[in-house]
C-alpha cells in the first residue's frame, strides 16, 4: 500500500515536472535560508556560555556623571577588583583586562609582525574565571610575574612553526617576554579575543601609583561571585566603594554597576568593552525574514497544489468510485507531500554540507557545529520534512479529499472573489517580497549617500603607516619626515596620533567657557603635526593653524566648531586666547577648525581637539601621487626596512579605513539583498507555475469570450488584472512595514537622506513588471490560441 | 432480488422553483439480468445510474440493496456497501494516467485490504482473462480507446461485483470496438453478473434483456 502510494507519488510529481520542480525549490531555499539563520542565531545567543562559571560572572561598568555630560564606561579604575575581592563576601575572586592599545611589533628570530587588537594584560586568576582550553603551561601560574605570555595556538604556529613554544622568548616592542602557555585557538563565540595574553605585572611595574588611582579606568573588571544567587546583591557592595561616594570638591560623580556576563554580547556599547555587539531585535528581524522566506516556500506549495484541483479533481473522483474513502485521499495526497518535502529537505541539507564554508566566509568566523552531531538532531532531522508537508500539504489535502465522488469541475474557491485562499496567499507573499525590495532600495541608497558625503576632508591617496607608539620616532619625527618626503611620489608626510576612521581618546579638558567660567568636559584629542590641517585639507575658520615652532612654546589647542559650540561660544573668533588645561598642559586656543567627519557618519561631528605631541605620534600619513603607487609604496617600504627593520611596515589606505566602518553596515545591507533575491526567485516562480494552471483553467472562458467577440488586447489585460490585485494589495500592507522598519535602521545614521514617495513607487513598479513578465507569455499564448481547440467536447 | 427502487424522487432548487431529476421512479432488478436504460439527454438516465450506484443520494423514497435499506444507511456503510457488490464502467474510461495498466487494475483492491499477494494474484488473473498481458506496463495514454475501455471493465470485475453500472460504454469508440465491448458484456452477462447500462443507441439496447425508458426523470 504504501509502497504503491509513494511510487504513485513520484510518478505524479515527475509528470507535473514544472510546478514539483518550483515546489522542490523553493522549499530547498527556504530551508537553507532557514537554517543558515538559526545556525547565526544559536552562534549569536551562544556568546560566552561555554565557560562553566558564565552564570556566576559578572562585569563592573563604571558611569560618570560630569556637567558636561554623562558617560558610560565599559571600565573600571584599577583598584576596584582587588578592593571588591576582600571587601564584599560575595566576591570570590577578580580578574582584570587591559587591551594593549594600537600596534606592536612582535618579533621573533627574523620574523616581525605588527599586532593590533589581539593583545590582552590579564590576572593570573584569568583561567580561573574563564575556559579557555590551555594545551601546555600551568594555568594557575602562567600570568604570574613580569614579562610572561600566555599565546594562542594561531600565534604560535606563526611565530614558532609549532605548538611547543613553551618557555620560548618573543621580543614584543623590544622587551624579552617568555611564553608561559599555549591556549586553543578562542572559540568564535566569546567576547573576549586575543592571541596574546601578557601577565598583569608587566602592566602595572612601571605604573606603581596605579593602584591607587581611582579615576583612571584602564580596566575591564570581572568578578567571580560565590553563586548566581549573589548577583542580586552585588549591586550593593559596588554602591559601598568609598572612593566612588558623592564628594564635595568635585562635580564629577562615579557609579559602578555590575551586568551579568550572560547578557554582555547583547547589552548597550559602552566605551571601552571588549568584544563585538549584537542588537538582539536583529536577531529577531533576521529570524523572522527566514520564517518569512519558509512561509513564502509553502505557501508556493500551497498554491500550487491546490491548484491542480480543477485538474486532478476528476482523479479523485474516479478513485472514489473505486472505494476510496476520505482518508485514502488525504493519506494519497499527504504522502505525495511528504515525498517532495523529504527531497527538499535531503537536497537542503546537500546544499548545506556543500556550501557551509561559504557561509563561514560570509560571516567572517568559524563556526561551532558539533551541536549538529547531537542525537537529538538525527531524530529531529527527518521531522523536517514532516513538518513541512503539515504545514503546506494539510490544507490541499483536506480540500482534495472533499471532492465528492461525482465529479463536478466548479470546486475550491472562486474565482471571482478577490479574497479567496489562493489570492491571499499571492497578497502575502508580495507583500514579504515588496517590504524585502523596499527595504533593500533604501539601504542602498543610504549606504550610497554615506559614501558620496563630503566628509569636510581630503581622504584621497592617502597611505598611513602605522608605527604603534614609540617616542624615539617621534622626537626625530622632524628629519624622518623630510627623509621621507623625499622618495619620488611621495608628494606630502604628516604625523598624528590617529588617523580619520579611528576614534581618538576621550580626555579631560578644561577650558574657559564663555561666561569666563573654568568649565570642563571630554573632548577627542587627536595629537598631530603642524601640517596636519593642510594635508588634510582640513578648513579654518578662526585664528592660526599649527606653526613649526608651536612645539618647542607653550602648548596651543586648535578646536572643532562642535567644541567651540559645547562651551557656550557662538562666535569660534570669540574662543581665541581662552586658556585650557588638558592632560596636565596648560596653554591657549589658538583657533579653530571647520567640522569635519573624522568618524562614520553614524555619528554626529564629535566634539575634537588637535595639539602638536610628537612623543605620542603614532602614524604617518602619506599623501601620494596617483602614478605609479606601487613603486612608491616598495621604495616606502624599503626606506622603511633599513631605518627601523624591527618596526613593521603596516600600512592601509585612509579610503579603505574609513569605509571599513561601514563593513558591519555592508554586511546587512548584503544580507538583504540575498533575502530579497530570494524571495523573489521564490514569488515569480511560484507565480509562473500557478499562471500555467490558472490559464489552463481559464482557457475554456477565454476560447467562449473570443468566440463571442472579444479583442486580444483586452483579453490580455483581463488576465494581467486577475493578477496584479493581489499584487497590489500585498504592496499596500507592505509600505507601512516597510516604512517602519526602514525607519528604524536610518535611526542609526546621524546624517541620513528623506524618505520620499520615490523610494515605495520604484519597487512597486519594478515588482509589477516582474510579475508581468511572469504571467506574460502564458497569458499572451492563451489569448491568442485558437478557440476551437478549448471547446471541443470530450 | 438484487435491487428494489421504491418512489424514488430527487430534485434541485432552481431559481425558487424545483426541478425533478427523477420523479417517482420504482424499479425492481434481479440477478441475472441486462437492462439498458435509454432516453433523451437529461431525462435522468446518469442520474438514475448514480443513485443505483450510490455515488449520488435521492430526496425522497425508498431504496434497498441486497435486503439493506440504502436510505438508512450512514455514508460510511453505503460506500463500503458499493466498494463490495458494484463496479462502474464509465463512457471516457476514467483510467488514472499516472498509472499503468497493472497499476489501474489493482487500484480498487489497495482499497479494499487485500493481500499483495493475493492483489497480484487476481490482477494476473484478469489480464489474462482480458488478453491484455502484453499491455500491462504500458499507460492509458498508450493504448487505443477500445483497450482503454477494456481495461476500465476489467477494473470493474476485478473485485468480482454483482453489479456492473455502465455510463454509455461505447460512447466514445468507433462501431468495431463498441461492437466488441457490448459482446464482451453479452458475454459477462451470461457467466451470471447483472449489468445496468445507459445507451443512445437502440442498437446496443437490444442485447439488453430488459429497456427502461426515461423522460424528464420519468420512467415510461
Amino acid at each position: 500500500m504504501w509502497r504503491n502510494e509513494i511510487k504513485l507519488a513520484q510518478r505524479k510529481l515527475w509528470h507535473k515536472k514544472r510546478s514539483s520542480l518550483t515546489k522542490l525549490f523553493s522549499l530547498i531555499l527556504g530551508t537553507v535560508c532557514l537554517f543558515y539563520i538559526s545556525i547565526y542565531i544559536h552562534q549569536e545567543l551562544s556568546f560566552d556560555t561555554f565557560h562553566k562559571n558564565t552564570s556566576k560572572i559578572v562585569k563592573v561598568n563604571t558611569a560618570i556623571k560630569s556637567p558636561t555630560g554623562d558617560l558610560a564606561l565599559g571600565l573600571t579604575a584599577i583598584p576596584v577588583g582587588p578592593y571588591l575581592k576582600s571587601n564584599a563576601p560575595q566576591v570570590q575572586d577578580f580578574v582584570r583586562i587591559n587591551k594593549a592599545f594600537g600596534n606592536h611589533a612582535i618579533k621573533q628570530g627574523n620574523k616581525v609582525f605588527s599586532e593590533s587588537e589581539n593583545i590582552y594584560y590579564a590576572d593570573p586568576s584569568f583561567f580561573k574565571l574563564f575556559d579557555f582550553n590551555v594545551l601546555t603551561g600551568n594555568k594557575e601560574s602562567a600570568l604570574e610575574g613580569p614579562n610572561n605570555m600566555v599565546l594562542t595556538r594561531r600565534a604560535a604556529m606563526r611565530y614558532f612553526g609549532t605548538v611547543d613554544a613553551l618557555n620560548k622568548v618573543l621580543i614584543f616592542d623590544g622587551e624579552p617576554y617568555t611564553i608561559t602557555g599555549i591556549v586553543e585557538n578562542l572559540p568564535s563565540n566569546s567576547h573576549l579575543q586575543f592571541d596574546f595574553l601578557i601577565s598583569m605585572e608587566t602592566f602595572l611595574k612601571d605604573r606603581s601609583d596605579a593602584n591607587d588611582n581611582w579615576g583612571w579606568f584602564p580596566m575591564n573588571t570581572y568578578l567571580l561571585l560565590n553563586d548566581a544567587a549573589a548577583m542580586a546583591h552585588i549591586g550593593e557592595a559596588l554602591k559601598k566603594v568609598p572612593e566612588y561616594q558623592e564628594r564635595a570638591d568635585t562635580e564629577d560623580q562615579y557609579f559602578l554597576s555590575a551586568e551579568p556576563m550572560k547578557g554582555l554580547h547583547f547589552s548597550e556599547v559602552k566605551l571601552g568593552e571588549l568584544g563585538p555587539k549584537e542588537k538582539r531585535s536583529n536577531l529577531y528581524i533576521l529570524f523572522g525574514i527566514g520564517l518569512m522566506i519558509l512561509l513564502l516556500a509553502i505557501s508556493n506549495f500551497i498554491n500550487l497544489t491546490t491548484a491542480q484541483v480543477s485538474v486532478q479533481g476528476k482523479d479523485v473522483s474516479i478513485k472514489k468510485t473505486l472505494g476510496a474513502s476520505k482518508k485514502d485521499v488525504f493519506r494519497q495526497f499527504f504522502i505525495e507531500s511528504t515525498v517532495l518535502t523529504a527531497l527538499a529537505t535531503f537536497i537542503a541539507m546537500a546544499i548545506i554540507v556543500l556550501s557551509f564554508s561559504y557561509f563561514e566566509d560570509f560571516v567572517g568566523y568559524s563556526v561551532d557545529i558539533s551541536f549538529l552531531s547531537h542525537p537529538l538532531v538525527f531524530i529531529a532531522l527527518p521531522l523536517i520534512p514532516i513538518v513541512l508537508s503539515l504545514m503546506g500539504g494539510i490544507y490541499p489535502a483536506i480540500m482534495f479529499a472533499r471532492i465528492p465522488s461525482i465529479y463536478a469541475p466548479v470546486l475550491g474557491s472562486k474565482p471571482s472573489s478577490p479574497f479567496n485562499m489562493r489570492n491571499s496567499l499571492l497578497a502575502f507573499q508580495f507583500s514579504i517580497t515588496s517590504i524585502l525590495i523596499i527595504c533593500s532600495v533604501i539601504i542602498y541608497h543610504q549606504l550610497d549617500f554615506v559614501r558620496s558625503q563630503d566628509l569636510g576632508m581630503d581622504t584621497k591617496q592617502k597611505l598611513v603607516l602605522d608605527y604603534g607608539s614609540n617616542a624615539e620616532i617621534g622626537n626625530s619625527y622632524e628629519a624622518l619626515k623630510e627623509m621621507l618626503g623625499e622618495i619620488p611620489g611621495v608628494e606630502s608626510v604628516t604625523f598624528s596620533s590617529h588617523v580619520p576612521g579611528q576614534i581618538p581618546n576621550g580626555v579631560y579638558t578644561q577650558i574657559t567657557d564663555v561666561n569666563g567660567k573654568r568649565s570642563s568636559g571630554e573632548i577627542n584629542l587627536n595629537l598631530v603635526d603642524y601640517d596636519f590641517i593642510q594635508d588634510y585639507g582640513l578648513q579654518m575658520i578662526a585664528g592660526r593653524g599649527f606653526r613649526r615652532e608651536d612645539a618647542a612654546q607653550d602648548p596651543v589647542l586648535i578646536l572643532n566648531e562642535a567644541a567651540v559650540h559645547a562651551f557656550g561660544y557662538d562666535d569660534p573668533e570669540d574662543i581665541l586666547g581662552a586658556s585650557f588645561e588638558q592632560w596636565g598642559g596648560n596653554g591657549r586656543v589658538v583657533g579653530v577648525i571647520k567640522d569635519f567627519n573624522y568618524l562614520s557618519l553614524h555619528e554626529d561631528v564629535g566634539l575634537l581637539s588637535l595639539k602638536i605631541w610628537p612623543e605620542q605620534f603614532m602614524k604617518i600619513t602619506f599623501e601620494i601621487a596617483e602614478a605609479n603607487i606601487g613603486t612608491t609604496l616598495n621604495s616606502l617600504e624599503t626606506k622603511w626596512a633599513s631605518l627601523y627593520p624591527d618596526i613593521p611596515f603596516n600600512h592601509y589606505f585612509v579610503d579603505d579605513n574609513f569605509r571599513a566602518q561601514y563593513e558591519k553596515d555592508e554586511q546587512f545591507s548584503m544580507i538583504i539583498n540575498v533575502f530579497t533575491i530570494i524571495s523573489l526567485c521564490i514569488g515569480i516562480l511560484g507565480l509562473v507555475a500557478y499562471a500555467n494552471f490558472w490559464c489552463e483553467r481559464r482557457r475554456k472562458e477565454m476560447s467562449i469570450r473570443k468566440v463571442l467577440g472579444a479583442n486580444i488586447s483586452r483579453l490580455i489585460w483581463n488576465l494581467y488584472q486577475g493578477f496584479s490585485l493581489p499584487v497590489l494589495f500585498g504592496f499596500f500592507l507592505a509600505v507601512p512595514v516597510s516604512y517602519y522598519f526602514a525607519n528604524q535602521w536610518l535611526q542609526g545614521f546621524a546624517y541620513k537622506f528623506e524618505l520620499n514617495w520615490h523610494f515605495f513607487v520604484v519597487p512597486f513598479i519594478i515588482l509589477l513588471l516582474f510579475v508581468w513578465m511572469a504571467v506574460g507569455m502564458q497569458t499572451i499564448r492563451l489569448a491568442i490560441s485558437n478557440p476551437v481547440d478549448a471547446l471541443k467536447e470530450e | 432480488m438484487l435491487l428494489q427502487l421504491n418512489n424514488i424522487f430527487k430534485w434541485v432548487n432552481a431559481g425558487g422553483q424545483r426541478l425533478f431529476l427523477l420523479k417517482d421512479v420504482n424499479l425492481e432488478v434481479n440477478e441475472g439480468e441486462f437492462i439498458s436504460v435509454m432516453g433523451p439527454s437529461g431525462s435522468g438516465k446518469s442520474t438514475l445510474l448514480n443513485v443505483i450506484g450510490m455515488l449520488d443520494g435521492f430526496d425522497e423514497g425508498e431504496y434497498h440493496f441486497l435486503d439493506e435499506s440504502v436510505h438508512n444507511l450512514k455514508e460510511k456503510h453505503r460506500a463500503n456497501l458499493y466498494k463490495e457488490y458494484i463496479g462502474f464502467v464509465f463512457q471516457s474510461y476514467h483510467l488514472l494516467d499516472e498509472l499503468t495498466v497493472q497499476e489501474n487494475l489493482e487500484m480498487p483492491l489497495l482499497y479494499k485490504k487485500y493481500r499483495g499477494s493475493e492483489r497480484k494474484a487476481k490482477v494476473a488473473d484478469m489480464l489474462d482473462r482480458f488478453n491484455i498481458v502484453g499491455k500491462k506496463d504500458l499507460f492509458p495514454s498508450q493504448l487505443s480507446g477500445g483497450q482503454q475501455q477494456l481495461v476500465g471493465i476489467a477494473r470493474a470485475l476485478i473485485s468480482n461485483p454483482k453489479l456492473i453500472l455502465a455510463d454509455e460504454p461505447t460512447g466514445n469508440l468507433n462501431s468495431k470496438q463498441g461492437e466488441e465491448i457490448m459482446d464482451l458484456f453479452k458475454q459477462l452477462n451470461e457467466e451470471g453478473v447483472t449489468i445496468i447500462q445507459v445507451t443512445h443507441s437502440e442498437k446496443n439496447a437490444e442485447y439488453g434483456s430488459r429497456i427502461i425508458n426515461l423522460l424528464d426523470g420519468r420512467m415510461v
